[in-house]
């Protein structure tokens, strides 16, 4: 199959693009920059041929279902066929009348090619080169290896044939344990195990339960031995019990018996006995003590006497008492105050001898002060220092006042007189204000001079007119406007020019080409003209009439049948006569489109040779114009004298005129303002002249600067201003004093008559207490006076309580000598002070005396009613008793107790009788009880407890192996309940299944893949014997042009190991293994059999394209143009399609490969 | 003469399913115990539908199971027939005889076994009936037993009991063989035989019948199972119907992956059709085993790696039906979608390798290898694998054909697969 077009129809980014591969050509490269599409289009080949994969990744730009790939194919069978595949699920394959082509057709068309076939055989890249050399040195260049890689485009039967051997490994292994069938087939083992284990087997079964039977039937049997037994021991039992009753009842009986007729007493009544026995007693005794009591009473009361009166009295008594203490205190004071009387007397004498040794102490009244006059000597000595220090203060001051004036006058007739400053002040303060008039006028200069030195620069760099710049700015040119208008004049008519000649250029090369053609019509050999042929005719005719004349008329006309046929005979003249003008009509009737042609040229030469006049005459004109109009645009600058440039120009220089022109001004502008600044400058200097001739100051130098100047009129008027000040202050100063010194003096008058007015106060205040009293002793005197008049008083006052205390005393002493005269006569005499206490205690005495006796009294009557008590309860104790005894039938008291034992005795033996029948009626256990007694009565105690003892240990026996069979029973029963149908077994078998079913897949698994290595190792083997002839021949001599000859051959050798192995013969014989060849020659090896295994595929059976990407990549310039070579030699056998993206993979083609079966073309990019 | 019976045979008590391979996410625990839960069924069935009588005709377990414990399991769920006043009526078949359990088991009062040494007829006259059947006293049991069969009781309703290879069974030991016509010529108006696990009648009168057994085992037991509830109206059937027991079911399904394009196309319809086999069953268990087939272009990819596939599939079967699936096996028979292969033109080593594949056969070099390649394999592998549905059978042309396809696919596949750098 040959591909004649690919069209992309809307595939990747391509659009309607067509790919040609003509007929006849062999080798096609397709070249193509990076991201030219290459691989979009060997893919799209494939799809064409094999439908567009769901997955596509070509459907980017054309949505998926609008991808379309198509393409014209020489098939097999020589016919041509156009189709187009569209990406889809059926019918993807349709012809160009859009009917979809059967898929069987379709892969017979192929030759029943498949896809992967087609991409693995019949294409070829440069990783499959690298990629494939690989793989057969890693297959140690093992000869079947390569030939089957190769053979496949390079598939990796290594990793085949090891991922087949590893998931083998992974599955089984012979020996070990690890792997899934080994591991599997271990636990299926064990599982079984574990069933058996699990299973519980019907033998098993069997036994238990026989054994539990057995077990119930021996417990059966137990438990009626036990009952039989238990109700023997019972019975004993109870013999052994009611035994001792028995003979006890019987000793009671007895022995009540013996009692006899017996008065039974009621319960409590042992108990109400005694109790009136003992209440009884107890009265008996209490009466006595009674009286007993009264009788003591009565006899205390006798011996108490009273003395009432004492005891009305005493009050009186108790306030003698304590009026007592207070005359004793009196009594012992009164020394000690008289004392007191006496040292206060000393006292004040000592003092009055100080203030008058003339008085005595009772005239010394005169001493005696009143506030007010205290107070006025007190505050007369305090004013004293005061009014002394104020007269003396006004005549310092005075002093003081009288001294300034000096001074300040004397001072002020020193200082010189103020010359006033205020114009000078005036003047330098507005020039001051000016600022630096001098800096800035100097500023000013540098300025102007620097602008106009520059702008004379630029004046002399304007062309076309020279002068000053003040000249310039006067300059009469045109207005702008005019050169605007003149500018665009001139535009307008150079293009008009331009147009015009390149019109004519183009005229005239019209004309020139129509020249050209109409020599080449007449190269060719011109057309006959009418001219010729009429020409041509006439000669005829002329030789007719000579033939004419000589055959019809005979007429010979030597001269003119010389003229016209020259040398030759007439009727051959003539003959070529005919023939010529013949052939020329037949040459005009030929020829008549080139006569036609060649009239249209000249026609067209005619018109456009008359364009070309009329376009030379418009030139003229418009150059004529242009003329005109440069005349008129210099005289609109003969004013400035000056021949313009062009308006274009004109314009650029204006605008530099324009620019000198503004600086001119801008220049003088800079000037006035420095002749501005220096007039300002001489007018201050004359306002500052004018200040300091008003100062009287000699203006010392005119022609320094004005700062010098201002600065020197500061200076004076500063000057002028403190002297002023300094003035000022002294004046005042002066004035102050003297105003001062008026007042001091009278301020002194003032103070010496004060002085005066006390010197008198005083003198009347201390006269008549003192002689000539100083008054710095005042204070002391007051003082003094006062100590004196205190102790007077204190001596007067301690008198006054002498005499108190002793008239207390006689009163007291006199109250007690009447009170005891009343009421105690007994006590006349004696001492006050005894005589009070003795009365108190007798007072004492008889108040605890009248207590005893009112206590005494209630005793007796609480007594009284003790005793009545008493007697009561010893009236009714003595009924009571009475009627006991009668009860008990007791003659008297003291047989009570016999009567009350018998009774209790008879109770007790009665109740315990009563008790024993209860018992062994217990013990009769239902039986009539004379029965029971009767057995028992009849009973040997010791063979009772024997017969007991035997069966009590039958029944323990009993009981125990009941217990341990019911144990037993118990643990089989439950080893039997157990066995409970349970499905464990059945569920480990269940698990053994999965189990089994899970070995036997991956059973089956193992054998495939070890069935497929083996099948293919034996497979690549007899691939290497069936092809190992013809195509490693092949392959070796393709491999010898591909090395330069370097190697000449390949040939099947036998590796260390035995193994066929392929080795590349060099030519001196050597042979040299893949391992010890370069990895550029590894893969021309794989390439040398790639293609011998192409041609072998191809040989037997069907040929499509090769596509090859750019494989020769790595191959240095030789071997890649060998490879190229070895390309246009399969181009025989089929078509190459070989894409690259390198230029020089091209040149090289171009010179590897006859060009008659090369075809290269560049792949565009055509989004 | 007015009751209901039930007829069962082939129990098969506790015997396992076998063939599922266990994976990630397969309904383990439904499989445990599934032919106890089946035959519980059948006894809450009984008592419900309150019949009269319950037959087994045969195959109460596998002749090979020891564990006692089914015996018990049997036991009490037999009481609880009795329970219900239910009579029990066992025939012992092939496997009764051979197992151990038969020989111990006790059996509560409600229950009556047929005599192993002769034809026996046990009369239930409170409901009329006669019931006549002999037991197998060896597994092989090759007489024909109904031969001595009594013939039909007089005014009773008569039923024959027997486990029998009903000649013309395929692919059941021929036990006990007897004829239909040896069967109708003895007048019972019921037979209800043992021994055949699919369910068959062969005749509406007199009635004879297999119930087929009430849970599938294996792949091949296809379809609901169960037993057959007869109901007898004045003496005479007046109808039988099969009552579905089973707990898994087992199903082989189909799938057409006919244009197909991509293996993941095939899991899906592969799991759409589990899915439905799944909804059409009532709750149970599905077992299934999967046939994929159909020309497709996804073959090549399932033949690299068929059991990648399965997997996927299972797993996807598992996560659609939770648990209510169990994937058995899948058989990939597809062709590649352009039938290829047979007829390969040109003479590249693919090429070469299908044809080499494809000529290869037992006989010769290949043979002895494959032998050899066995022989470990037998060695060290419980024989249970080397049992049963053609496993590891490579004498048999057909599973061999079957292996080299595989191989085929796998080959060429993972030859293609190794450099697709074009």
């Amino acid at each position: 199959m040959r591909l004649l077009t690919l069209d992309l129809i809307a595939y990747g980014k391509f659009t309607d693009h067509r790919i040609d591969f003509p007929e006849g050509k062999g080798v096609y490269v397709i070249y193509g920059s990076n991201e030219a599409g290459k691989s979009t289009c060997i893919r799209a080949l494939r799809n064409l041929l094999y439908g567009i994969p769901a997955n596509t990744q070509d459907d980017f730009f054309h949505e998926g279902k609008r991808l379309r790939v198509g393409g014209r194919l020489l098939g097999p069978d020589g016919k041509k066929r156009s189709v187009v595949r569209r990406k889809g699920l059926k019918s993807t394959l349709a012809d160009l009348d859009g009917q979809p082509i059967p898929e069987e057709e379709w892969k017979a068309f192929l030759g029943g090619i498949d896809r992967e076939t087609f991409t693995r055989v019949f294409g070829l890249s440069r990783d499959e080169l690298v990629s494939g050399g690989r793989v057969i040195l890693e297959g140690k260049g093992g000869v079947g290896e390569s030939l089957f890689t190769a053979g496949l485009g390079g598939a990796d039967l290594k990793k085949v044939l090891d991922t087949l051997d590893s998931e083998a490994g992974d599955l089984f292994k012979p020996t070990g344990t690890l792997p899934r069938l080994n591991a599997e087939a271990k636990a299926f083992k064990e599982l079984k195990t574990g069933i058996r284990d699990l299973s519980l087997l019907p033998k098993d079964w069997e036994e238990l339960a026989d054994t539990v039977s057995a077990f119930e039937e021996r417990s059966r049997q137990l438990r009626d031995r036990i009952a039989r037994l238990s109700a023997a021991e019972d019975r004993m039992k109870r013999l052994r019990d009611a035994l001792p009753l028995m003979a006890e009842l019987r000793v009671g009986e007895q022995k009540r018996a013996e009692l006899g007729e017996v008065k039974i007493l009621r319960k409590g009544f042992v108990l109400e006995r005694r109790q009136a026995q003992l209440e009884m007693n107890q009265a008996l005794s209490e009466e006595k003590t009674a009286k007993k009591r009264i009788e003591e009473i009565d006899g205390n009361l006798d011996t108490l006497v009273i003395p009432e009166v004492l005891l009305a009295q005493e009050k009186t008594i108790k306030e003698l008492g304590e009026e007592l203490g207070s005359a004793l205190k009196a009594q012992k004071d009164l020394p000690r105050v008289e004392g007191q009387v006496f040292e206060a007397r000393q006292a004040a004498k000592a003092i009055l001898g100080e203030l008058r040794p003339d008085l005595d102490l009772e005239s010394a009244g005169v001493l005696r002060l009143t506030v007010k006059q205290v107070d006025r000597i007190r505050r007369l000595g305090e004013e004293h220092g005061r009014v002394t220090i104020r007269r003396q203060t006004a005549a310092d001051k005075v002093r003081e006042y009288a001294r300034k004036l000096t001074v300040a006058e004397k001072s002020l007739a020193e200082l010189p007189e103020v010359r006033e400053p205020s114009e000078l002040e005036q003047a330098a303060a507005f020039v001051r204000k000016k600022g630096e008039l001098e800096r800035s006028c100097l500023a000013a200069r540098f300025e102007a001079q620097n602008f106009r030195e520059d702008a004379e620069a630029a004046l002399k760099g304007l062309p076309l007119w020279s002068g000053t710049l003040e000249d310039l700015e006067s300059l009469p040119l045109p207005p702008e406007g005019t050169i605007e208008t003149f500018e665009k004049l001139f535009v307008t008519l150079d293009d008009d020019l331009r147009r015009a000649r390149a019109a004519l250029a183009e005229t005239e090369e019209k004309i020139a080409e129509v020249n050209g053609n109409l020599r080449i019509l007449k190269l060719a050999g011109e057309p006959p003209t009418e001219e010729e042929l009429l020409a041509a005719r006439g000669y005829r005719d002329q030789g007719w009439a000579l033939v004419r004349s000589a055959w019809l008329e005979g007429k010979r006309a030597e001269a003119a049948e010389s003229a016209f046929s020259l040398s030759v005979p007439l009727e051959q003249a003539y003959e070529t006569s005919v023939l010529k003008a013949d052939d020329l009509a037949d040459r005009m009737r030929r020829e008549a489109e080139k006569v036609a042609h060649q009239a249209g040229l000249l026609a067209e030469r005619t018109q456009q040779e008359e364009g070309a006049e009329s376009l030379s005459e418009g030139i003229g004109q418009l150059e004529e114009r242009r003329g005109g109009l440069e005349i008129d645009w210099e005289s609109r600058w003969a004013p400035a004298g000056f021949s313009p440039l062009s308006p274009r120009e004109m314009r650029g220089w204006m605008s530099d005129w324009k620019d000198l022109a503004r600086r001119a001004a801008e220049g003088r502008k800079l000037d006035g303002r420095v002749r501005k600044w220096a007039e300002e400058i001489q007018e201050s200097k004359k306002a500052l002249w004018a200040g300091l001739a008003a100062v009287e100051e000699p203006v010392t130098a005119r022609e320094s600067s004005l700062e010098a100047i201002l600065l020197r009129a500061e200076e004076l008027v500063q000057a002028a201003k403190d002297l002023r000040v300094k003035r000022d202050q002294l004046a005042r100063a002066s004035e102050e004093a003297r105003s001062g010194k008026g007042q001091a003096g009278e301020e002194e008058k003032k103070q010496a008559e004060t002085f005066a007015r006390w010197e008198k106060d005083w003198a009347e205040a201390v006269k008549g207490l003192c002689v000539d009293l100083p008054v710095s002793a005042a204070a002391v005197f007051l003082d003094k006076c006062q100590a004196l008049m205190s102790k007077l008083e204190e001596a007067e006052k301690n008198q006054t309580r002498i005499n108190n205390m002793k008239r207390d005393i006689q009163a007291f002493e006199g109250r007690v000598k009447d009170f005891v005269a009343r009421y105690a006569l007994d006590l006349i005499g004696g001492r006050v002070d005894q005589t009070v206490r003795d009365l108190s205690d007798r007072v004492s005495k008889a108040k605890a005396d009248a207590a005893s006796r009112a206590n005494l009294s209630a005793e007796r009557a609480s007594r009284l009613k003790d005793l009545d008590s008493a007697r009561e309860t010893i009236r009714a104790k003595s009924e009571l008793l009475d009627s006991l005894r009668r009860e008990a039938g007791c003659r008297e008291d003291g047989e009570f107790p016999e009567a009350e034992t018998r009774s209790e005795d008879a109770c007790s033996l009665d109740d315990r009788i009563t008790e024993l029948k209860k018992q062994i009626l217990v013990l009769a256990a239902g039986r009539k009880v004379e029965v029971f007694t009767g057995e028992v009565e009849g009973e040997d105690p010791e063979r009772v407890l024997q017969e007991l003892a035997k069966v009590s240990t039958d029944l323990e026996e009993a009981q125990e192996e009941f217990g341990r069979v019911r144990l037993d029973l118990g643990a089989a029963g439950g080893r039997l309940q157990a066995m409970d149908g349970r499905a464990d077994a059945a569920r480990a078998a269940q698990e053994a299944q999965e189990r089994l079913g899970s070995l036997r897949e991956n059973a089956q698994r193992y054998l495939r893949v070890r069935l497929a290595a083996k099948i293919l190792r034996s497979e690549v083997e007899k691939y290497r014997e069936k092809s190992q002839g013809p195509v490693l021949k092949r392959a070796g001599e393709l491999f010898t042009p591909l090395t330069q000859k370097y190697f000449i051959g390949l040939e099947p050798d036998y590796s260390a190991g035995d193994e066929p192995i392929l080795v590349g013969i060099r030519e001196n014989g050597k042979k040299v293994t893949l391992a010890g060849m370069s990895d550029g020659t590894q893969d021309q090896i794989y390439l040398a059999l790639r293609l011998a295994s192409l041609e072998h595929f191809i040989a037997g059976g069907t040929a499509l394209p090769l596509l090859v990407d750019d494989a020769l990549v790595n191959f240095d310039d030789h071997r890649a143009r060998a490879a190229l070579e070895l390309f246009g030699d399969l181009a025989n056998t089929t078509q190459v399609i070989f894409f690259t993206h390198h230029q020089h993979m091209v040149e090289l083609a171009r010179e590897a490969i006859d060009e008659e079966i090369l075809q290269v073309q560049e792949l565009l990019e055509r989004a | 003469m007015d009751f209901k019976f039930i007829v069962a045979a082939d129990i098969h008590l506790d015997s396992p399913l076998t063939g599922l391979s266990r994976y990630e996410g397969a309904p383990v625990d439904t499989l445990r115990g599934a032919t106890r839960e089946a035959f519980g069924n059948l006894v809450t069935l009984a008592v419900k539908e309150k019949v009269s009588l319950v037959l087994f005709s045969g195959d109460l377990y596998d002749g090979e199971w020891k564990d006692y414990n089914t015996g018990l399991f049997l036991s009490r769920q037999l009481s609880r027939l009795r329970e219900a006043g239910i009579k029990g009526f066992i025939l012992y078949g092939n496997h009764d005889a051979e197992s151990r359990i038969t020989k111990s088991l006790r059996l509560p009062d409600n229950v009556q076994v047929f005599s192993t040494k002769n034809p026996q007829t046990f009369i239930l006259e409170e409901v009329g009936v006669a019931i006549h059947g002999q037991g197998f006293a060896r597994r092989d049991e090759t007489e024909n037993l109904a031969e001595r069969y009594p013939a039909a009781m007089k005014d009773f309703f008569n039923i024959g009991m027997l486990h029998t290879a009903l000649s013309g069974s395929a692919g059941h030991e021929p036990y006990a063989p007897c004829s239909l016509g040896t069967l109708q010529s003895k007048g019972y108006d019921v037979w209800a035989l043992g021994h055949v696990h699919a369910r068959k009648v062969f005749s509406e009168d007199p009635l004879i019948l297999y119930p087929g057994n009430i849970q599938g085992r294996q792949a091949r037991e296809t379809g609901p199972k169960g037993c057959t509830l007869i109901t007898v109206e004045d003496g005479a059937v007046t109808s039988h119907e099969h009552q579905d027991l089973h707990l898994v079911r087992w199903e082989m399904i189909p799938v057409d992956s006919f244009g197909l394009a991509s293996a993941a196309d095939v899991v899906d319809a592969a799991v759409a059709a589990v899915e439905a086999a799944t909804g059409r069953g009532g709750g149970e268990v599905l077992a299934a085993r999967i046939v994929v087939k159909g020309f497709c272009r996804a073959h090549r990819e399932l033949s690299a790696d068929p059991e990648k596939w399965t997997a996927e599939i299972r797993a996807a079967a598992a996560a659609a039906t939770g648990e209510g699936a169990w994937v058995e096996k899948v058989r990939f028979l597809t062709a590649p979608e352009t039938g290829r292969d047979e007829v390969r033109p040109g003479s590249d080593p693919l090429s070469d390798l299908i044809r080499y594949i494809d000529g290869l056969s037992v006989t010769g070099a290949f043979g002895s290898w494959l032998a050899e390649e066995l022989k470990p394999l037998r060695e060290k592998l419980p024989p249970e694998i080397f049992q049963g549905e053609g496993l590891m059978d490579l004498d048999s042309g057909e599973e061999l054909k079957r292996v080299l396809e595989d191989v085929k696919g796998m080959l060429v596949q993972r030859i293609l697969e190794t450099e697709s750098r074009k």
